[in-house]
């Protein structure tokens, strides 16, 4: 497999709207920084979690997760025909979770201490194991990505560094991440020995990779972690989301709907990459991962149902349930999630048909990443039994839309700077 | 052992002398507040706020006569015994002294308010009209509760032993319970404060509601209510459960290393599996 770079004009029609709405957008941080989170937001103390949170941190991490589902998918399940896909999917990983930690840095109240996790190391907190995560998760997509650098300026020496190098820092990561998550010196070592023995049996079983699997397998873990932990954060308030909603299985729900709304994010991009840069249309191969989506999906779709059923059961005898659960409002957000960002795109998905029909098919992929999107600001705060009702204010909104358009600028430039998309002639 | 204090609301009279006394102790600048501004009456200010740690409640209950009562109730941070703030802080600027206060230490706070998503009981505020804003709430008095000996000589004479324990006593309590006159709030041991909490319930069973608000809730608080009307009609939240919250987050945490073997094990055994498919099909060729 071979990638090149999009042979296209860097400065068109859509760059420059896309570059407007950046600098939008920045206006909008800035008036956020001199003013205050008071005077620019709409949060509050019974609202203290509003679009940023929600969207510009928890959704674009789902929104990412096409780099680790596509790269298991590649290199793990022996998918190799989707190959040509691993670039662009890390590309944008890279891009939704930068940009997660950059919004980030507007959303809490002392930006400059966003460091802070780094030697502040409360082993209980789940949103430290987030912050960690997300840290080391960003060096293994630009590590990903590096082969990528290395084509494009011709850095022989730089690469064969890279291959001896990466799967060290893979299990040197792990073993560190187990520490300070348990702050136990033999779980260190025991991830250390484990990850090694992983490292010399593959070593020796596998063929010649492009990436090197361990690091393949430390994105991966990672992953798998950060992704159910966003939905683990909100184990703590019980008393408060509709338990539509919550359960002690929502770090799992969380897990499987990162994969399912990552691997859309991918179909959706390979729809408009053949319009907009001109690459290869790969209908088929499409087709081919739409289905697993769907499959992906009804396996969720009984989860969700089933995971609320089991939390009315449990709750039947406290006589909490309408509390809990909230009010006719909840119930039809819930029902209207479960039937359009899942049962229907689950149906369409599952006809062969429509899963070969481009309209029908990218259809079914965006009520994914509706439903997705949905589902995210419905734990963070729409799902909420809280007093009165949280709006994001123009700022809020702008800062949003600034961050998603200056995403899309940043990968199209990517795209047209480094080989990120396959050659036509693999195809 | 760890400390609470006993809020008994029959004999609360809403003087609000806490309330002042609070303010008093933590220097917390005034609010512009108006009666009757939110549902509350003469309930003042209406809620808590990075300027109020602590808030007497004017509830209005209707009594067996169809007539109205005022009964009043206390908010401030509950000092819970297995904290959801404190589970949830990133970088521990909030922890459980052994004591039984809940401290916030803003050197480490990054302002992300995860404390107050996760608190049960609506507590830390926001300083959001700050540019550098921090998070505030009732601290227990812990520096109060950690200080107080008495100087050895007061204008020149030597103390006894006596004065001495009872400067000791007034300077450590809480300013809110020193303030209280009518013996509505009582400083001391969890443990004893529960004792006496079911003493006054099964001496005075008309008088009290069978339920100490704070034994169970949420996994307990340090702060224990009693009263003559359901808790509900005073504004407490009664759906908590006895299941502390950190609880499920603690199971979660908890599992990571585990999902680090587990994962690497799957992904490698799939990974060799299907390289050994490959192979044994290269050589079948």
């Amino acid at each position: 497999m071979t990638f090149q770079r999009i042979d296209r004009k860097i400065v068109t029609g859509p760059t420059v709207l896309l570059a407007l709405l950046m600098l939008v957008g920045l206006g909008a941080v800035v008036m956020r920084m001199m003013n205050g989170l008071g005077a620019t937001t709409n949060m509050s103390d019974v609202w203290p979690w509003g679009l940023w949170k929600s969207f510009n941190v928890m959704t674009l991490i789902a929104l990412g997760a096409g780099g680790f589902s596509s790269a298991a998918l590649i290199y793990i399940f022996g998918g190799e025909k989707y190959h040509g896909f691993a670039r662009s999917a890390v590309l944008w990983g890279l891009m939704a979770y930068a940009f997660a930690g950059g919004s980030l840095m507007v959303d809490i109240g002392i930006p400059w201490r966003i460091v802070n996790p780094i030697w502040m190391w409360p082993e209980h907190s789940l949103l430290f194991e987030v912050a960690w995560c997300v840290m080391f998760y960003l060096t293994v997509l630009a590590l990903e990505l590096a082969p990528a650098l290395f084509e494009r300026f011709n850095l022989k020496g730089l690469e064969s560094a890279w291959k001896a190098l990466v799967p060290i820092y893979c299990i040197i990561g792990l073993s560190f991440f187990a520490y300070i998550m348990t702050h136990s010196l033999i779980w260190a070592v025991v991830i250390l020995a484990f990850y090694g023995i992983v490292a010399a049996v593959l070593s020796r079983a596998g063929r010649k990779q492009s990436t090197p699997i361990l690091l393949v397998m430390f994105g991966i873990v990672l992953s798998s972690l950060h992704q159910s932990t966003l939905g683990s954060l909100f184990l703590l308030v019980p008393d408060k989301l509709s338990h539509f909603w919550w359960s002690p299985r929502l770090p799992f729900n969380f897990l499987m709907s990162a994969v399912i709304i990552g691997l859309s994010v991918i179909v959706l991009e390979r729809t408009i990459a053949p319009k907009v840069f001109g690459v290869p249309r790969q209908d088929e191969l499409l087709a081919k991962l739409s289905r697993f989506i769907g499959s992906f999906l009804w396996l969720y779709l009984i989860f969700r149902i089933l995971d609320v059923v089991v939390e009315g059961f449990s709750l039947a005898g406290t006589g909490h349930l309408t509390v809990a659960f909230g009010g006719p409002e909840k119930a039809t957000m819930f029902v209207s999630e479960m039937f359009l960002g899942i049962a229907v795109p689950a149906v369409l998905l599952s006809i062969r048909a429509c899963r070969n029909h481009v309209g029908a098919r990218t259809f079914a992929v965006m009520l994914v990443i509706a439903g997705g999107i949905f589902n995210r600001l419905a734990v963070c705060f729409i799902g909420m039994n809280l007093p009165g009702e949280y709006v994001p204010s123009m700022i809020e909104i702008l800062v949003t839309v600034g961050t998603v358009a200056t995403m899309l600028l940043l990968f199209t430039l990517g795209a047209k700077l480094l080989p990120i998309y396959e050659s036509r002639r693999d195809v | 052992m760890s400390r609470g204090v006993l809020v008994d609301t029959t004999l609360c009279t809403g003087c609000r002398g806490c309330q002042v006394a609070c303010k008093q102790q933590n220097k917390l600048p005034p609010e512009e507040t108006t009666f009757f501004a939110k549902a509350g009456g003469y309930q003042n200010p209406a809620d808590l706020s990075a300027r109020t740690y602590s808030l007497v409640t004017f509830n209005e209950v209707e009594n067996k006569n169809g007539h109205f009562d005022w009964v009043f109730a206390r908010r401030q941070c509950m000092h819970c015994e297995e904290p959801s703030c404190v589970s949830a802080c990133l970088v521990g600027a909030l922890s459980k002294t052994e004591s039984g206060a809940v401290v916030y230490d803003e050197t480490k706070c990054i302002g992300c308010r995860y404390c107050l998503l996760s608190c049960p009981f609506g507590v830390p505020s926001f300083e959001w009209e700050k540019t550098v804003p921090f998070v505030r709430k009732c601290t227990f008095c812990f520096t109060r509760q950690a200080g107080g000996d008495a100087p050895a000589t007061v204008n020149g004479k030597a103390l006894d032993s006596e004065q001495r324990a009872r400067h000791k006593e007034t300077q450590t309590k809480p300013a809110c319970t020193k303030a209280c006159h009518t013996g509505a709030l009582m400083f001391g041991e969890r443990e004893e404060l529960l004792v006496e909490a079911r003493n006054r319930i099964r001496k005075n069973p008309k008088r009290y509601v069978n339920h100490i608000y704070g034994e169970k809730e949420a996994g307990g608080t340090s702060w224990l209510y009693l009263a003559g009307v359901s808790f509900k009609k005073l504004g407490f939240p009664m759906h908590l459960g006895e299941r502390s919250f950190p609880s499920y987050a603690k199971a979660a945490k908890d599992g990571v290393p585990h999902v680090m073997l587990g994962v690497g094990a799957m992904l490698g055994g799939f990974y060799w599996y299907n390289q050994r498919c490959a192979e044994v099909a290269k050589k079948g060729e």
